[in-house]
């Protein structure tokens, strides 16, 4: 019995990961979640912020790291819509324009200029939403575009933006380029230094460790990000001295799409994670429980029997 | 929702099928759907790489007659990048060894200052400042263990990392704490790790199920049907695969066995 389990085939955890991600989707439960102080930190810079205030948005991820930081991108532009601040948008990545056109079009655009949705007049986003009215392409938000140079551009930004994005991306993807300085949202700004706070969805390299090492730290910015899971550790010993907040991976996001009570797929997909990371350990420690079984029932050579020096 | 969002959505499904079905053995569904990702990423790279780099960069600069004969200047990223080309050509080689200076000189020069004073000058000053909240005396109990934790665990891991301490003595104890405290940091990373790739895992099923949708688009859809017929298929025609597979091995172990045995018997 040992031994079949010691040599189970893996294909076995393969399909049981599976069925412990699939029940709980089919199957939904709710569990208990309070946010932590990190993510309540980024809620509260968000919170302070005064309708007029510029914000700068840095979409940095690809689709592969969607379901990590997503939900609190989602999040974190219904919060900043709702508080009525300018929001300049760009990336760092080059998988990413689709997807920050995306978050134009279904949230800026689709539920905050159509008051459906979050800003349904009903709705959580609707009730709180302040000063209402429409936002519009260049005024109230704009799309800098894709830049490469990674860290580079990000040390540029800090000295000189508009060096750095002389052009901003058309209303209308396939547009003609809009120079900056005809960009009214942007007036006033001309570093990172004018930017009343500073958000960041990041999936690794360039992201928020990049923003942190070349500028926030040397400029002393106010700066918070959503990152995956896998960075948190590496991000953890800048908050809360270098970063205001930190958001770590889908339940980071679920954490901020409580506070902005804007349940999405954060939320939904966090009750999942907790059935998947339970079979995680239980076969972590039946592996372990295994391996030291195995040990000990395992016959001792006898002394002098063999030429082993352990 | 249009039929080509539908159809879109059902390529989806069968591709998220396809790469998981090399969890149960390597197949063409797996090599099909690797080779698709692979073509239109780099495909996309390209593109977004010249009309967002290479052309406003270089290209529209060197062009643009308005900038007049300073637009020279340009010509010397043009070299740098085609020096690096040069390791195509033994002959030439050495000159990509010039752009590979220029990038390394230049990222060190960028990023040496940058990370002496992000890691290194304002964490020590982090520890300080909580070492600095945790002594005064409106501190909570829980900001004075956090301090002593943090000093305790980054002197101890410190004295793990030294080397030229000797194997006994006081030394030696304190880095057998550094020990537990980079064992806890290591198991921290390996949680979050977990957690990252269960994460996507969900996030695959919620778009497979199309979940991320309106109730009407994912009734539209019929995401669990599609993703039911594709797993029965994709992991049928794969399981038969993999039996057939077997098969020939065995069918080639026994040919080879009596082959070594009709040799055996003709000595």
């Amino acid at each position: 019995m040992l031994e079949k389990l010691a040599t189970l085939d893996r294909r076995w955890l393969f399909l049981v990961m599976a069925i412990a991600i699939i029940v709980p989707l089919l199957v939904p439960v709710s569990l208990p979640f309070e946010a932590s102080p990190p993510v309540r930190a980024t809620y509260d810079a968000v919170e302070a912020l005064r309708p007029g205030q510029t914000v700068l948005l840095s979409i940095d991820y690809d689709p592969a790291a969607r379901p990590e930081v997503e939900p609190w991108a989602r999040a974190v532009l219904r919060h900043l819509l709702r508080r009525r601040v300018k929001i300049v948008m760009m990336t760092l990545w080059d998988k990413a324009p689709p997807i920050v056109r995306s978050l134009i079009n279904e949230i800026v655009l689709g539920e905050y200029n159509q008051r459906r949705g979050y800003f349904a007049p009903d709705q959580p986003g609707g009730r709180l939403a302040q000063d209402y009215a429409p936002y519009r392409y260049g005024e109230d938000y704009v799309f800098l575009g894709y830049k490469d140079g990674k860290e580079i551009v990000i040390a540029g930004m800090g000295q000189n933006l508009r060096q750095m994005f002389p052009v901003a991306e058309a209303e209308r993807e396939g547009g003609d380029k809009i120079p900056v300085a005809r960009i009214p949202v942007l007036s006033g700004i001309s570093s990172l230094r004018d930017f009343a706070l500073i958000l960041e969805a990041s999936a690794g390299f360039p992201g928020a460790k990049e923003y942190v090492q070349q500028v926030v730290t040397r400029y002393r910015l106010r700066f918070a990000a959503a990152t995956t899971a896998v960075s948190v550790t590496d991000l953890s010993p800048y908050y809360p001295e270098q970063m205001l907040g930190l958001i770590g991976g889908m339940r980071g996001s679920a954490e901020y799409e409580q506070l902005v009570e804007a349940p999405g797929l954060g939320t939904s997909g966090l009750n999942v994670l907790t059935f998947g990371q339970i079979f995680v350990i239980l076969a972590i420690v039946l592996g372990n429980v295994i391996f030291f079984l195995q040990r000990r029932l395992r016959p001792r050579s006898s002394p002098g029997a063999g030429g082993g020096v352990g | 929702m249009a039929t080509h969002e539908i159809i879109g959505h059902w390529i989806l499904i069968f591709l998220t099928i396809s790469i998981l079905s090399y969890l149960y053995a390597d197949n063409p569904f797996y090599k099909l759907a690797e080779h698709l990702f692979v073509g239109t990423s780099i495909g996309y790279v390209v593109v977004v790489q010249w009309f967002d780099v290479i052309k406003p960069n270089l290209y529209d600069r060197l062009t643009n007659d308005a900038l007049g004969p300073a637009r020279i200047v340009y010509l010397i990223p043009l070299c740098l990048v085609l020096f690096l080309f040069a390791k195509l050509v033994p002959r030439f080689a050495w000159l990509s060894r010039i752009s590979v200076a220029f990038v390394i000189g230049f990222y060190a020069g960028q990023n040496i200052p940058a990370y002496l004073n992000s890691d290194l000058v304002a964490q020590v000053a982090s520890t300080l400042a909580a070492v600095t909240r945790a002594t005064k005396p409106d501190a909570t109990w829980h900001q004075m263990l956090g301090a002593f934790v943090l000093v305790v665990g980054m002197l101890s891991g410190l004295v793990y990392f030294f080397f030229s301490r000797r194997e006994s003595g006081p030394l030696n104890a304190v880095a057998r704490v550094g020990v537990w405290v980079l064992m806890i940091g290591f198991g921290a990373s390996f949680g979050y790790t977990v957690q990252g790739r269960i994460s996507l895992a969900i996030g695959r099923a919620l778009e497979v199920f199309g979940m991320n949708r309106t109730a009407a688009q994912a009734e539209q859809l019929h995401g669990k049907l599609v993703a039911a017929v594709c797993v029965v298929v994709i992991f049928g025609i794969v399981a038969f695969l993999e039996h057939k597979r077997k098969l020939r091995e065995a069918e080639a172990e026994r040919l080879a066995a009596e082959q070594e045995k009709r040799e055996n018997e003709s000595r």
